[in-house]
């Protein structure tokens, strides 16, 4: 696992530069975005990008500087930051994520987190369906008890909304 | 100093009411569990809670906050010292006597000196507080907007040169958390900034959300590489082994009160706990009779990390309150809150709102004796939480991050923000690019360009102006001179010790 595998795009070098290179994006971005706004003085001071573009220009020379002292290090076997069966098991809790933050806006928190936790947990995570059906009705169960009369903070009940007024 | 005890005294009053002992409890107990699991550190718990606390009394929530503060710390030593994994960037340096220390045997009279010096670390610097505050206060009502953007250069300078991390990375921290802090309505001209004409982006990003990010969803997911790494060593505590450690542990007398000393130094002027925890364990590595066994076990270095630590975390009260000047992660996430309750940090806080100001102050000598009687009281609960199986609580932890980040406005965006900070929180961890930088300066990036145009206002736009008074002047001075030193250190990239 320690030798460098420049074909997954994982080394620490590519790792550092694409970074830095995201970085340098961002910095150009937000040039861009405050040259929409006065970038110099005004009747007032500091016009409104004032800052902003200052400071844009400041991310991207410091990130051409963090570039620039990476590309000059020598190409010494760096070890991968991340490996193979790492990046997987990242990917397979991310995407499930994800699909948790799609279904929240269509399903309600409690339905959507239900469903999360039983696939997360369940399918993903291997723990047996006790496990899983336990934590999937448990959790949001708690969480609507906790928010609904605790903190007096509704959160979105979806289509069980109706159901769940009743209470 | 004699009004300073007075005031304490009603502090007490305001402190010691039912429900606010009520509050450092819950507040407390839900800090231990916060920093116990991974993916919930302090500035992400705090993060979480605080949006339930909007509608609160300012004392009351800054007193469940601030308590959840102390829990989180103390929590955060429980995984160093068992896990080998510090819940805070600043219980690393627990991690190099305290771990070796489980290791081999000594969990429980790790684990009590941990909890020991924590707490007495953090009433020194209650103590440092309470008789200093009042001069602070004083101190600061000469500050003008030109000293506050020189205060806020110097805040900044010294996290690039002594915050642990490359300056170069710092900075690059820093500079991504102004820029965040800019986006969204101009609170001078009132015109739109960086929105890219998405309306989400009217209200700005919330540093709640990015917090919550960066912190939660972005260590879940470098824990969830290897979710069957993290393995306790076994524990089992003792009432007897707890108090036989406590003799014990009054023997390091000197250990204690040097390295409170300097986490109250590195607490005042900006530097922050994980900056004093580092400093203090150096020093005591040079100066220690028991030097040799540093990061072998010894319980000294446990004891000088974490009585810093604390120490820095209690006494950064102070200029928070005074100047609005956070030095940690944590700190600056309350410091929003104070913002959003309504309250402006600041000298003439002290005047006004003097039921808070040390209604808070009183609130954190009972809650951080609350905070080591409870740790203590509930390793073996910990122990066990801790034998939960990731796959399990990784899950339950993402939710509770959702749905922080859903309470902060009700937006679905905010959700989407959640997970692109989680990632880039993520790879800054992997790169070592330093996370609280970020966040502090979210915190601080309006205030900082606010005093920046206010003192070109006043100076007709002459940049010289940060030069002219002795004071400002002064500061930046220092501020510069911490620069040169991270230019310096980055040109000779080994000259710093490895801690």
């Amino acid at each position: 696992m320690s030798a460098p595998s420049p074909g997954l795009g994982f080394s620490r070098k590519r790792a550092e530069i694409a970074f830095a290179l995201l970085l340098a994006a961002f910095g150009g971005v937000i040039l861009v975005g405050a040259r929409e706004l006065e970038t110099g003085w005004g009747s007032s001071g500091p016009e409104a990008g004032y800052f902003p573009f200052r400071l844009g220009w400041l991310l991207v020379a410091v990130s051409a500087a963090i570039l620039i002292r990476e590309a000059m290090q020598s190409a010494s076997p760096s070890a991968p930051i991340m490996d193979r069966q790492g990046a997987r098991n990242m990917l397979l809790f991310a995407l499930p994520l994800v699909a948790l933050v799609l279904l929240i806006p269509r399903l309600g928190l409690y339905l959507s987190a239900a469903i999360y936790l039983a696939f997360a947990v369940g399918i993903i995570g291997k723990s047996g369906w006790k496990t899983a059906f336990l934590t999937a009705i448990g959790a949001p169960t708690f969480l609507f008890l906790l928010f609904e009369f605790v903190f007096r903070t509704p959160l979105p009940k979806g289509p069980l909304g109706p159901l769940l007024g009743m209470l | 100093m004699i009004d300073n005890i007075l005031s304490l005294m009603q502090g007490f009053a305001v402190a010691l009411t039912f429900k606010h002992v009520l509050f450092m409890i819950i507040g407390v107990s839900f800090g231990l569990v916060v920093g116990v699991l991974p993916g919930l550190g302090a500035p992400n718990g705090v993060g979480l809670l605080l949006p339930l606390t909007f509608t609160m009394e300012p004392v009351s929530a800054v007193i469940l906050l601030t308590s959840l503060y102390w829990g989180a710390l103390i929590g955060g030593s429980t995984t160093s010292i068992l896990f080998n994994i510090p819940g805070e960037p600043s219980s690393i340096a627990t991690t190099f006597d305290g771990y070796p220390m489980a290791k081999s045997g000594e969990a429980t009279k790790a684990l009590t000196f941990a909890f020991l010096s924590s707490g007495f670390g953090a009433l020194f610097g209650v103590v440092v507080v309470t008789l200093l505050a009042s001069q602070v206060a004083r101190f600061a009502l000469l500050f003008s907007p030109v000293e506050y953007f020189a205060v806020f250069v110097l805040a900044f300078a010294s996290f690039i040169a002594f915050g642990g991390g490359s300056p170069l990375k710092t900075a690059a921290s820093i500079l991504v958390g102004l820029i965040l802090a800019s986006i969204g309505m101009d609170t001078i001209s009132g015109s739109m900034r960086l929105t890219f004409d998405l309306p989400d982006l009217i209200r700005g990003v919330s540093f709640l959300v990015v917090v919550i990010g960066l912190f939660g969803v972005g260590e879940l997911l470098e824990t969830m590489q290897n979710p069957m790494a993290a393995k306790p060593v076994a524990t089992r505590i003792e009432l007897a082994g707890v108090f036989k450690a406590a003799r014990q542990w009054f023997g390091y007398r000197t250990a204690l009160f040097r390295s409170a000393i300097i986490g109250c130094w590195m607490g005042i002027a900006p530097g922050g706990p994980t900056a004093a925890s580092f400093m203090s364990y150096g020093v005591g590595k040079r100066v220690s009779a028991n030097r040799d066994g540093f990061g072998k076990g010894e319980p000294e270095g446990l004891v000088s990390a974490e009585t810093a630590d604390q120490a820095a975390g209690s006494s950064a009260m102070l200029p928070m309150l005074a100047l609005g000047l956070p030095s940690s992660a944590t700190a600056a996430v309350l410091l929003g809150g104070l913002m959003i309750w309504g309250i402006t940090p600041g000298p003439t806080l002290f005047k006004e709102k003097p039921d808070f100001v040390w209604g808070l102050i009183a609130s954190m000598y009972l809650s951080n004796l609350v905070a080591v009687v409870l740790a203590l009281a509930t390793v073996p609960i910990f122990a066990r939480l801790m034998q939960t199986p990731f796959t399990v609580m990784g899950p339950i932890i993402a939710l509770i991050c959702v749905v922080g980040a859903w309470t902060v406005a009700g937006s679905p965006f905010d959700l989407w923000l959640l997970l692109l900070f989680g990632f880039i929180g993520f790879a800054m961890k992997a790169l070592d690019y330093p996370l609280a930088p970020l966040v502090l300066a979210m915190v601080l990036g309006d205030r900082t360009e606010d005093a920046f145009r206010q003192s070109m206002l006043l100076s007709g736009g002459k940049l010289t102006v940060f030069f002219s008074s002795p004071l400002a002047g002064s500061i930046m001075a220092l501020a510069s001179l911490c620069i040169a030193f991270a230019v310096l250190g980055a040109l000779r990239p080994r000259a710093l010790p490895n801690l």
